[in-house]
């Protein structure tokens, strides 16, 4: 089945675009169009203009290198609420023509093309129309705006057809019958602007030989999902023009919308994001309980004397709480510092998720997305490192092995993230390692084994032969000063180890019950070169 | 009446002490009740102590609870994954004064990061006196739980869990192997809700059950040498 054909209007760049925009409306410095200008955030590049790229520019980049590559280039700080604030002339614009509209980010937009395209007669002419749109709502900035227009059946095909039509100038249409064939081309580092796969991902499928969609296209989506999980299943999906909108959509729950009425009308934007805040954190707290995720929702604000404003957005990878803020003070401020401002304050705000799908791609890691838990727990123990050292703070990784202490390592956290060290879970399905005794596996287990004697009912320490048997059953245990007797015993279950290097072990396990004042105590013992010792304990 | 707006905000939804809790299994509910309150000291002694301080990590560090096991390097790790703790929210923390670090400065990062801290008897009886009363009213202003295995004077508990250990099934004289084992847990305390009623509550439970993980004893479950009735089929 098909994804459901949408437009993309992308204006690359945009921060850049809406810097030189917010100039040419007094809002800020001016800034000369065709100078090379980019804009840093957080000592990165984020976007740069045309001249700068030819300088060598490119986003990504440190300031530091960026200003190596090309030492005229202009600085610009970054300002999301500028981007979205000039991003709404341009949204209002071809809110004339089509209603139902997603903004995706302030400079990207994504809309469904079905209606649309009846009403002006095919695709041809409305992709024509868009851009006329939005030229038309940003002349001032025609210097150095780079607006494409691309029409093709899902959003990513759509939005790589908008970028090439930036190059070529005129809007691109992709015939349903032919989106494989115009996805296949692409180099696969296309992947981290559209979908914002990461940057090493990409990396590693080139040097895996595979260049470009078609090449991945080439494998299936089993063996893309064995070797990057989920996310090769969703590049499987984006590379054969499936789309990255898993299919698993689920019609959202009634009772998700929020929303807030103010006794008295708010003037102050950071007011009513300050109430979003609270709605926002409502809705990803019911979300995900249920195991949800929100990738589409409404945000729906209304002043005193009736004003709307209504916009749609849409984020593939989901909404979390910190997003869904960001979105509705871009609208806010694209509304009340717009154009066409509400005559009074606002009187209620509400935020309806309208798409949702399970959360299963988005399962929270150690340094994937975080909770609060996550970051005040990471705070504590980078304080640990600092009291006790860098050994002494240490987390649990697996590495598999025969005996208890072996499965798991234990990996000082100051050496996590270097050298690509990371926690290791433990596989889901996995089965028993060979020669591992069975669950349940001891609650205690002792660094120093410590070492015991063991008799037969005459006196007479026990031994095993090399064939695995014990000379007499084993009747007491004498444990420091204490002699217990043995309830039961399980073993002898033998095995060697490392037989070919210097560090041969080989030993013999058993289990023990002794009797104790306070019911049974099991205990794992250890006969290794002659001598007993306790390894493990169940405590 | 300007600020009543914002003033709506700032108001909370009011909480009693008792529903500051973290979650427990819920095998061990009818012994402990629905969590363990914020700000308290939970003892585990008897000889399932380390097991039971264990099974009550099972549900907060599922829930997206971190917990910190400071001092306790016999820790079992592997029986810990066994029974459902989630392990990537564990850290394990050396004895500050195996290390020669300021014991209250860790104990303080401990109790502000983590929303469990399992510590042994013996870290906190080489605790002196007055740190050990800081440390219990930094826990009650946090609102973490510090969970100590075995027994000792030098904390007073909110909550003991006293452990007995009625039979191990599965092993027999030089045959089989451990399976599981059914463990009486006692419950007692200064603070605990049924204790003033009833002096304490006792509970049997399967721990480890068959597979390394805390279960009910049922029918299906009753250890070896027991009786299993079989029920009339109307």
């Amino acid at each position: 089945m098909s994804p459901p054909r949408c437009a993309v209007v992308w204006c690359t760049d945009w921060p850049v675009t809406a810097a030189v925009l917010a100039g040419t409306a007094g809002r800020g410095p001016q800034f000369d169009p065709s100078a090379p200008l980019a804009v840093v955030h957080a000592r990165r590049v984020q976007a740069c203009s045309a001249a700068a790229s030819r300088d060598g520019v490119r986003v990504g980049q440190t300031r530091r290198d960026a200003q190596g590559a090309c030492p005229h280039l202009v600085l610009v700080p970054h300002d999301a609420d500028r981007d979205a604030r000039f991003f709404e002339p341009v949204v209002r614009a071809i809110g004339e023509l089509v209603p139902l509209l997603d903004v995706e980010t302030p400079g990207r937009l994504l809309m469904a093309t079905r209606g649309p395209s009846r009403y002006v007669g095919g695709d041809e002419r409305l992709a024509e129309r868009l851009i006329d749109l939005a030229v038309g709502a940003i002349e001032q900035a025609s210097g150095v705006a780079a607006i494409g227009v691309g029409i093709a059946d899902g959003r990513v095909a759509a939005m790589l057809a908008a970028r090439r039509s930036i190059a070529t100038g005129r809007p691109i249409v992709v015939p349903s019958s032919s989106t494989a064939e115009f996805l296949a081309p692409h180099p696969v580092s296309v992947l981290v602007p559209t979908i914002g796969a990461d940057s090493d991902i990409v990396d590693l499928l080139r040097r895996l030989g595979l260049e470009t969609f078609g090449h991945v296209a080439q494998l299936t989506s089993a063996q893309l999902s064995d070797r990057f999980g989920r996310w090769g299943d969703g590049l499987y999906r984006v590379v054969t023009g499936l789309d990255d909108t898993p299919p698993a959509a689920v019609p959202p729950p009634d009772d998700l919308s929020v929303s807030r009425v103010f006794d008295d009308p708010i003037g102050q934007i950071d007011q009513v994001v300050f109430a979003a805040k609270v709605l926002a954190d409502t809705i990803e707290e019911s979300l995900s309980d249920r195991g949800l995720v929100c990738t589409r929702l409404v945000v729906d604000a209304e002043s005193e004397h009736g004003e709307r404003s209504s916009r749609g957005w849409v984020h593939a990878d989901g909404l979390a709480s910190a997003a869904i803020v960001d979105r509705v003070r871009w609208q806010l401020v694209g509304w009340i510092d717009g154009d066409d401002p509400p005559s009074a304050g606002i009187t209620s705000l509400s935020i309806v998720p309208t798409d949702v799908r399970h959360d299963s791609a988005q399962q929270r890691g150690f340094w994937g997305e975080r909770t609060q838990a996550d970051d005040t727990a990471a705070r504590a123990m980078t304080r640990l490192v600092g009291l006790l050292g860098p050994d002494a703070v240490t987390l649990a990784s697996w590495r598999g092995g025969r005996h208890p202490h072996d499965q798991f390592e234990l990996v000082p956290f100051a050496s996590l993230g270097a050298d690509d060290r990371r926690l290791i879970p433990r596989p889901i399905a996995s089965s028993p390692w060979p020669g591992a005794l069975p669950a349940p596996a001891p609650s205690v287990v002792h660094i120093e084994p410590r070492p015991i004697d063991v008799v037969d009912g005459d006196g007479r320490a026990v031994a095993v032969n090399g064939r695995g048997l014990v000379s007499a059953p084993p009747a007491r245990v004498r444990i420091g000063r204490d002699e217990r007797r043995v309830v039961a015993w399980a073993g002898p279950w033998p095995f060697e180890e490392k037989w070919w290097t210097s560090q041969r072990r080989r030993a013999a396990r058993f289990q023990f019950v002794l009797g104790g004042e306070r019911g049974p105590d099991a205990y794992i013992v250890w006969l290794e070169n002659g001598r007993w010792s306790i390894v493990g304990e169940y405590r | 009446m300007a600020t009543s707006s914002t003033t709506a905000f700032s108001i909370r939804s009011l909480t009693f002490a008792h529903e500051r809790t973290v979650p427990v299994h819920p095998v061990l509910v009818p012994v402990v009740g629905s969590g363990l309150v914020r700000g308290q000291t939970v003892m585990c002694t008897g000889p399932a102590s380390m097991s039971c301080a264990t099974a009550l990590l099972v549900a907060p560090t599922q829930h997206g609870s971190w917990a910190a096991v400071m001092g306790v390097p016999s820790f079992g790790v592997l029986a810990a994954a066994d029974m459902g703790v989630a392990l990537e929210r564990i850290v394990f923390v050396d004895d500050p004064h195996r290390v020669g670090a300021d014991a209250a400065n860790v104990l303080g990062a401990l109790v502000d990061g983590f929303d469990l801290v399992v510590t042994s008897a013996d870290v906190m009886s080489s605790l002196s006196p007055s740190l050990a009363r800081r440390f219990a009213t930094r826990l009650q202003s946090r609102g973490a739980v510090c969970i100590v295995v075995d027994d000792t004077r030098a904390v007073s508990a909110d909550l003991r869990l006293d452990t007995e250990v009625s039979a191990w099934s599965g092993i027999g004289d030089g045959h089989g192997r451990l399976c599981t084992r059914r463990v009486r847990v006692d419950v007692d305390g200064r603070r605990h809700r049924l204790s003033r009623r009833d002096g304490s509550l006792r509970h049997e439970v399967l721990l480890p059950g068959p597979g390394g993980q805390l279960e009910e004893i049922d029918a299906v479950n009753v250890p070896d040498g027991s009786v299993v009735r079989l029920r009339s089929v109307p």
